[in-house]
């Protein structure tokens, strides 16, 4: 793999696993009793829509599932994200993000800033954000 | 909570405590968000979030009573922003510290009045290096508040 140039697109992510079963599953792990993951019923009561909301922090994780695509070898250092709309039980998503600077180290390795997003799949941007990615010496350095 | 008051929430700290990523639960985090897992005994990053939020000493009812909301509000996180000093790893035990940076009461078109809780919570491992650093923002709805107040 080359090393990804500024303006290069990072490969796309998508997933359609955010079942309602998950959502509660997540829940646990988060020790989050937030009742719009669990509830539909309450999300319409809010106003909010009419399916369990999924757990933001679950999108972030996308988001990090598609930086793994950097390289086996690579490290996020930096993930930061603003949410702009809730992905809903049932959704589909694609994690996607662009090169936006690469700073090659004295060592061999270089670090990779990019922008990065989550789409909702026929809707809108679930999240925003921009992350830094380290790549080790020897990684992708056909540049 | 009246918008006076808010001030007097920021530097409260969390109790704190400690966290150990546990091997099994990583692997169900990894299924749960689709894979790829990462690569030997990594956590998955987002355990950034999940290790400080669980391990930070208060529940998510505990944050929300700081500014007297609660979950029958529909909280929702804001922002998050996961700075990673190494990777984490699973099985390793980390020490949770943080407190609250700021409270500032908005407006927004759809959801009308609401707080905006930030937050600073930090890994530390077992060697006394610091993990992570993990700031946040939860927006908290205040529909019992006259927008035009």
């Amino acid at each position: 793999m080359q090393r990804p140039e500024v303006g290069d697109p990072l490969g796309t992510w998508r997933f359609d696993g955010i079942r309602p079963e998950a959502l509660r599953e997540m829940a646990i792990v988060l020790d989050d009793p937030n009742p719009i993951h669990l509830d539909a019923d309450v999300v319409v009561a809010l106003g909010l829509g009419d399916r369990p909301v999924n757990q933001g922090p679950s999108n972030v994780g996308y988001v990090a599932n598609m930086l793994a695509g950097l390289g086996a070898d690579a490290t996020i250092e930096r993930l930061g994200v603003r949410f702009l709309a809730n992905v809903f039980a049932g959704d589909v998503v694609v994690a996607g993000g662009t090169v936006t600077g690469r700073t090659d180290e004295p060592d061999g390795s270089a670090r990779i800033d990019c922008d990065v997003w989550l789409d909702v799949e026929g809707g809108g941007r679930a999240l925003e954000g921009v992350a830094q990615v380290l790549l080790p010496a020897g990684a992708g350095a056909g540049r | 909570m009246q918008e006076a008051e808010l001030a007097s929430v920021v530097g409260t700290p969390f109790p704190g405590g400690l966290y150990t990523i546990d091997p099994e639960q990583n692997a169900t985090v990894v299924r749960l968000l689709g894979g790829p897992g990462p690569a030997d005994d990594e956590a998955h990053p987002a355990y950034g979030y999940i290790a400080t939020r669980v391990g930070c000493g208060f529940g998510v009812d505990d944050i929300l009573a700081l500014v007297e909301a609660t979950t029958a509000d529909g909280p929702m996180v804001g922002s998050l922003d996961l700075d990673y000093r190494r990777p984490l790893r699973v099985g390793e035990t980390y020490a949770v510290s943080g407190e609250v940076t700021s409270v500032v009461r908005k407006q927004g078109r759809k959801i009308g009045v609401f707080d905006l809780l930030a937050f600073e919570l930090r890994l530390v491992d077992g060697n006394g290096d610091l993990a992570l650093v993990c700031t946040q923002s939860w927006v908290l709805p205040r529909r019992d508040v006259d927008a035009a107040a």
